[in-house]
């Protein structure tokens, strides 16, 4: 944080500099607009740093970079309802928040050569989102079937979290409605 | 549970709500649907976002930064339970016999003293009964069960070992941009 | 003193005993003066109302004539309550643990008697959202066959069961909506992130889910998860923060129709509530903000002066607006401060007001005058019968 940090600093006024010294907001470091949308309208659910495991929520970290694999898995994440419909009306800015997501949190699960979104891709995919009605859990289901078997993705990539128990097939089909 | 003290201090915060309101009606007589104070002409993006000391909600206004035992304590702006100070833990941790949620939810509260937006994890604590001290509702840009990721109705208990809700912490997550 | 008393009862029993001891019958050892037994009730008033607190243990069923409790229902925390529409079941939505706070969680609707209100039997749930104060996360539809049970887990869904053969349906997803207002007979509508709402139809055995064009600003101005909706006319009212009011019809076939939205304070001679910050405007709030009598068309909003943003204010007024006209046509003062209203559903409607400390208000409709008190245990939500 300490070079922003302390310029953010300097720019206020002695008094308020103080104040700020003795709140609980002294030393809160610096993040980018990625990382504060992804604070505000991600984490809460998928953690803060990307894994909220035991919970039943898909574990991001290490784990979200393999649907860059393909172009169906990779135009999923986009058309997922709360990224589609996040209240970010810049293209641009969601698909810089989706780039932190996939490249920093996804780390080592991000496959070479993986390209960023871009801001006309992005506008396009949100305007086409899964639609109530849509089988989201079984799609996801058969999107993360072909990453494990075409791309090296962990077999318990079907699970929420890394080291998750494998849900009987019976259970995951009464959830998803089928 | 004790919802005893969750009414008497549901019907605290009320008459604290009422007080201030009766000064709002002294301030705003005859200016219903008028601004308090004079509005900047500032065009805004979209309220629920907006950052600007101009969009300083009633609760931002009079929000402290010195005692986190009080509803009106700054990091409270959208927090509805009791607060874990008052029940043995602290403003980012859980009082002993409970579990820290690994799930929350995140709202943004202005600092009044920098006049600055940050980030607000309220993650609650749970597995015990719900501890009934300092019972706080606030709702600055709060949201609906739709939006869930806005909302503090919710049980944010998803992955603790029990959905029993015990009580809330208002953790410092950084400087929203 | 005591034990000169204990003794006269038993002497008095001795000499008692030569009139029993040749009869054929075995009467009671001890004669009882009053037997102990248990009430059941009569067919269910249309001023029937259960009174609940999503953190107690007990919903308690009121008559609104006289305020008094003539039974209660046994509810988990964060519960939902419904009567069937023929009133001879009530229906709990609620979950608990095998242990209390820990253990095997198990969700289900419970249903009991109407009459004696003891268990009947009991459906088990997939799941269900946990969120206080929820009223439209569970639902009956129109002709009581079927109850819709809204869930988070985290992803959406709706619960659909068929109370008749007492099965749960398989569950229709509904990404980025939530809810389950009952439409019709075999309709569903959800509200979703978007500002839209998403359209379930199952009739025919199979679930098809429509949606309909964003109309509502969900970041700016939400409307209140707890607006009204009528499942046997298929008309809602979506009611926002600054107290937009959207007109919905569904339930007949597929889709939904929204109507052009209006203006709570245009309709009181006032300029429209906006979200703008530092404005003061008379505003929507509480719990339960809004009621509708389907049968007078009527709204009842509770109504305080505030800021944006200020949702769960208690009501220092109640409004009473016509939906076809947009006129408010009534204001009536409250005394104290009010977090729910509910208004009965009959030809000499009654209503319910709430205090956040659990006092209840009974007023008649017609005259906005007080006619009956209760006490409950909390800021406590109503169910009227239907």
């Amino acid at each position: 944080m300490n070079r922003s940090g302390v310029a953010w600093l300097g720019i206020l006024p002695a008094g308020a500099a103080m104040a700020v010294a003795m709140t609980a907001a002294a030393g809160t470091p610096r993040i980018t607009t990625a990382q504060s949308d992804y604070v505000e309208h991600c984490a809460g659910c998928h953690g803060i740093s990307g894994s909220s495991a035991p919970a039943p929520v898909p574990e991001l970290r290490d784990r979200v970079g393999y649907f860059m694999c393909n172009g169906e898995a990779r135009d999923y994440l986009i058309r997922l309802p709360n990224v589609a419909h996040a209240p970010i009306r810049d293209s641009g800015e969601l698909a810089d928040l989706m780039n932190f997501v996939v490249f920093s949190i996804g780390g080592k699960s991000v496959p070479d050569g993986a390209q960023p979104y871009q801001a006309e891709e992005v506008a396009r995919l949100r305007a086409e989102p899964l639609r109530p009605g849509a089988a989201l859990l079984a799609r996801r289901r058969q999107l993360v079937g072909d990453l494990i078997r075409t791309c090296d993705a962990p077999a318990d990539l079907q699970e929420f979290y890394a080291g998750q128990a494998p849900e009987s097939r019976e259970q995951q089909d009464s959830r998803a409605g089928a | 549970m004790t919802s005893q003290s969750r009414t008497e201090r549901f019907v605290r915060k009320l008459a604290r709500g009422t007080s201030r309101r009766s000064i709002l009606s002294r301030i705003g007589l005859g200016l219903v649907s008028a601004p308090v104070f004079p509005l900047l002409p500032v065009e805004r993006a979209h309220a629920a976002k907006d950052r600007s000391v101009q969009a300083k909600t009633s609760f931002a206004r009079h929000a402290q930064t010195t005692d986190d035992t009080k509803c009106d304590y700054w990091r409270y702006c959208a927090i509805d339970g009791s607060l874990c100070t008052c029940c043995g833990g602290g403003i980012h941790t859980c009082p002993p016999g409970t579990e820290a949620s690994p799930t929350s939810w995140v709202g943004t509260c202005i600092n009044p003293d920098d006049g600055k937006a940050y980030l607000i994890a309220y993650r609650d604590c749970c597995g015990t009964a719900d501890c009934g001290q300092c019972y706080c509702d606030n709702t600055d840009r709060g949201n609906q069960v739709y939006r869930p990721q806005e909302n503090n109705d919710i049980i944010w208990c998803f992955g603790a070992s029990s959905m029993e809700y015990h009580c809330s912490t208002a953790v410092m997550v950084g400087a929203a941009e | 003193m005591k034990k000169a008393k204990c003794l006269a009862i038993v002497l008095s029993l001795f000499s008692a005993a030569p009139a029993w001891a040749g009869g054929s019958a075995s009467p009671a050892p001890v004669p009882e003066v009053e037997e102990s037994d248990v009430a059941v009730l009569p067919p269910a008033g249309a001023h029937w109302m259960f009174a609940y607190f999503s953190f107690r243990n007990l919903a308690q069923l009121i008559d609104g004539d006289t305020g008094k409790q003539l039974g209660g229902v046994h509810i988990a925390q964060l519960s939902n309550i419904a009567f069937s529409p023929d009133k001879k079941h009530i229906y709990v939505a609620e979950t608990i643990w095998s242990k209390g706070n820990r253990g095997t969680r198990q969700d289900m609707i419970t249903v009991y008697d109407g009459r004696t209100l003891k268990l009947d039997h009991e459906i088990p749930l997939p799941g269900r959202l946990l969120a206080g104060d929820r009223l439209n996360t569970f639902s009956i539809s129109a002709d009581g066959r079927y109850a819709y049970v809204y869930d988070m887990a985290p992803a959406s869904s709706v619960i659909v069961v068929d109370l008749e053969k007492r099965k749960v349906l398989p569950p229709v997803e509904i990404p980025g909506c939530a809810l389950a207002f009952a439409a019709g007979n075999t309709g569903v509508v959800s509200v979703c992130g978007d500002g839209s709402l998403a359209v379930i139809s199952h009739a025919g055995g199979k679930a098809e889910v429509t949606q309909t064009a964003p109309f509502f600003d969900a970041g700016e101005d939400p409307v209140y998860d707890n607006s009204v909706f009528d499942a046997k006319s298929g008309k809602g009212y979506l009611l926002s923060y600054s107290g937009r009011v959207y007109e919905v019809t569904a339930g007949s076939g597929s889709g939904a129709q929204i109507a052009q939205p209006w203006s709570l304070q245009e309709g009181a001679h006032m300029p429209r509530a906006e979200t703008k910050p530092l404005v003061v405007n008379w505003l929507p709030g509480g719990q339960q903000p809004v009621a509708y009598d389907a049968a007078t068309g009527r709204l009842y909003v509770l109504m305080h002066k505030g800021e944006f943003w200020s949702y769960k204010e208690a009501g220092e007024e109640l409004w009473e607006v016509d939906v076809a006209t947009h006129k408010v046509l009534r204001r009536a003062a409250l005394d104290k401060p009010a977090m729910s209203v509910a208004v009965s559903q009959d030809k000499e409607p009654l209503l319910f007001l709430a205090e956040p400390g659990g006092a209840i208000h009974i007023w008649d409709a017609a005259t906005l005058s007080e006619k009956a008190s209760a006490a409950s245990m909390g800021p406590s939500h109503f169910v009227v019968a239907p």
